[in-house]
């Protein structure tokens, strides 16, 4: 077991190498420079541009600019934004916080949700239940969620008021300022994912269902409730924890929309407002924090498995 | 149930008749499919909207006239008009116009790209290395992120949101070409090939390429509906197709300031995109049950979502 999480450790460093490498060429390849968007539409002298490019460094090879660039960013130095004065590691920092909460409460609410529906959906199949959910999961997954966000803000704010439409509370200002601004965020955002994991779970417990084994629990006369909770489930568990790591990593990339339909102040609005503004230093900061926490959750997806299906402790 | 649809790809010499009657066959095969047939019942009258669009309102998707500004849907303006007195109903039909043909461009360069690419990568380690990598490491990538970083450097238009829509979904295909070339190449009519001469262009493009056909066409389906989330995505965030220009979207954006005045004004682009990303989905579930049965699981389908 110890050799495998070793293993996924050490195949975890290339892979974080080239997505930040990535991230560098994006940046700093791509035409319209940092360079240009910091002088913006002012008119100014060939002179003062370059002057500009050796204050930034820019003047050298890129291969030093690199080699300078990339130790820097895994001590967190993510550089300086001019448009918040304030070094760019410091204000992802601030923001992640909302981004984390709204991440984490879809996921929870996504979970909870989909797969009680996902395994009685495989254990009874063409109930209602099942039927129902699989002629609406189509539905859920094609409906943009920002658009999906207004209508709830249309009818559970403007119509019903029932809660706020917009902005953020932190826990310090009581639970219901917190808990009421991210009820129509978390599920704006969990919709498309609950009837994602709910098809997922319901193909893999069917999957495992169809075992031999099962047919062998099924004949020594243990009760149904023992069959798919005990046998049936834990084995299904392996490739449903797969996909909840991939709903976490969705949800991340979703917050970045759901935050600007909600005005809530996290990452995916400071991303948005500073690609905008061109705002550099911001965006490559938001694309670092953003991909290494993403990497970090599959690491921790990897080795779960380890945990939950001894089999691959010698795969 | 026969299987002539999935054998009938064009090819081998067959004279033109029996060519239209395969033709028809197929097509039979793949509507008999209630997933695709309810999936092109949807997604036909958006197309055939956006095409006909002249023909279905007078009104100009752009002209301003104040004097009609905010109106409720009505015989007249059936989708009501915006804050500008815009017709919306002329700019959700002209949007389709806008947000079909770039995720369709989209769509097309990155099938291109995918099969170039998966082959390579499927075909010689080498360039396996390369591709995979750097696939891999752009799908690792959260949401929008990717494609929001090149819009930010090459500025909004809509070349730049077909290329950045690219850049993001094309290693999803690779992945897709890449695993059915390294499944095929294994298969002994290749040996056979290079034991008679035959180049490793000949056999990719005649022994290998039909074989990635199937599954590259249900990616694709799912592509072009992912697309066009991406754009109306893209476009929400004003990222995207450069205002005036109606796209979807970017109507759904215009009407954010008139949530609470005037929401007919988001309402209709947003089920235009519901309608045409739903259709698209119904035919690559429809699709992927005829032409690749041993993949009827959910797995692939969390790739097609934005989130």
């Amino acid at each position: 077991m110890w050799t495998y999480i070793l293993r996924r450790l050490l195949a975890f460093i290339p892979t974080v190498f080239i997505s930040v490498t990535l991230i560098f060429v994006f940046t700093r390849l791509l035409p319209g420079n940092p360079v240009w968007a910091l002088i913006g539409d002012q008119s100014v002298s060939a002179d003062k541009i370059d002057e500009v490019v050796r204050q930034m460094g820019y003047d050298r090879p890129i291969w030093v600019q690199y080699l300078e660039w990339l130790p820097r960013i895994f001590v967190g130095d993510f550089g300086y934004s001019v448009f918040y004065k304030e070094a760019v590691f410091d204000v992802i920092v601030g923001r992640f916080p909302v981004t984390f909460n709204l991440a984490i409460l879809s996921l929870i609410v996504t979970v909870v949700v989909a797969v009680p529906i996902g395994i009685i959906a495989a254990t009874r199949q063409n109930s209602w239940i099942d039927n129902f959910s699989m002629a609406t999961t189509t539905i859920w997954i094609s409906l943009p969620s920002f658009w999906l966000g207004f209508l709830f803000i249309i009818f559970f704010s403007v119509v019903l008021r029932w809660f706020p439409s917009s902005g953020y509370r932190e826990m310090s200002f009581g639970f219901d300022a917190w808990f009421s601004r991210l009820v129509l965020p978390v599920l704006s955002l969990s919709l498309a994912h609950i009837a994602l994991l709910v098809r997922m779970t319901r193909s893999s417990m069917l999957d495992v269902l169809g075992n031999e084994y099962i047919v062998t629990a099924r004949a020594k006369g243990l009760s149904e409730h023992k069959v798919v909770y005990k046998h049936a489930l834990r084995n299904a568990f392996v490739s449903i924890i797969t996909v909840i790591g991939l709903i976490f990593a969705l949800n991340l990339g979703g917050s970045i929309i759901i935050e600007n339909v909600y005005a809530l102040p996290g990452l995916g609005q400071l991303v948005a407002t500073a690609a905008l503004r061109r705002d550099y230093a911001i965006i490559e900061g938001s694309m670092l924090y953003f991909i290494l926490v993403a990497l970090l959750v599959n690491l921790a997806i990897d080795i779960s498995y380890t945990l939950i299906n001894p089999r691959i402790r010698y795969g | 149930m026969d299987d002539t649809g999935v054998a009938s790809l064009p090819g081998t010499g067959a004279t033109a008749r029996s060519m239209s009657a395969r033709w028809y066959r197929a097509l039979r095969l793949v509507f008999r499919n209630r997933l695709f047939a309810v999936g092109v019942l949807i997604l036909l009258p958006l197309i055939v909207m956006a095409v006909g669009v002249s023909s279905l309102t007078s009104y100009d998707p752009t002209t301003i006239n104040t004097s009609i500004k905010l109106q409720a849907p009505s015989l007249n303006h059936p989708f009501g008009t915006d804050e500008y007195g815009r017709d919306l109903f002329a700019r959700v039909l002209h949007g389709s116009q806008i947000s079909l043909r770039v995720a369709a461009a989209a769509t097309i360069v990155m099938a291109v790209l995918g099969i170039v690419l998966g082959c390579l990568a499927g075909f010689y380690r080498v360039a396996d290395a390369v591709i995979s990598r750097i696939g891999d490491a752009l799908l690792n990538f959260p949401g929008l992120i990717v494609g929001i970083m090149v819009m930010a450097a090459l500025g909004q238009s809509e070349r730049n949101v077909v290329l950045s829509m690219v850049i993001m979904y094309t290693p999803r295909i690779v992945r897709v070409v890449r695993a059915s070339v390294i499944e095929v190449k294994t298969i002994d009519f290749v040996d056979a090939a290079r034991v008679i001469g035959a180049s490793d262009l000949r056999i990719l493009a005649s022994d290998i390429l039909p074989h990635t056909i199937a599954p590259l066409v249900v990616q694709v389906t799912f592509g072009f509906a992912w697309a066009i989330l991406v754009e109306s995505g893209l476009s929400f965030l004003g990222l995207g197709t450069p205002p005036p220009a109606p796209s979807w979207g970017n109507i759904i954006s215009d009407g954010r300031e008139f949530i609470r005045t005037a929401p007919w004004i988001m309402v209709f682009p947003g089920l235009m995109i519901s309608l045409a990303v739903m259709g698209l989905n119904l035919m690559g579930d429809g699709l992927r049950d005829i032409l690749d049965p041993r993949l009827r699981n959910a797995a692939r389908r969390i790739e097609t979502s934005v989130g």
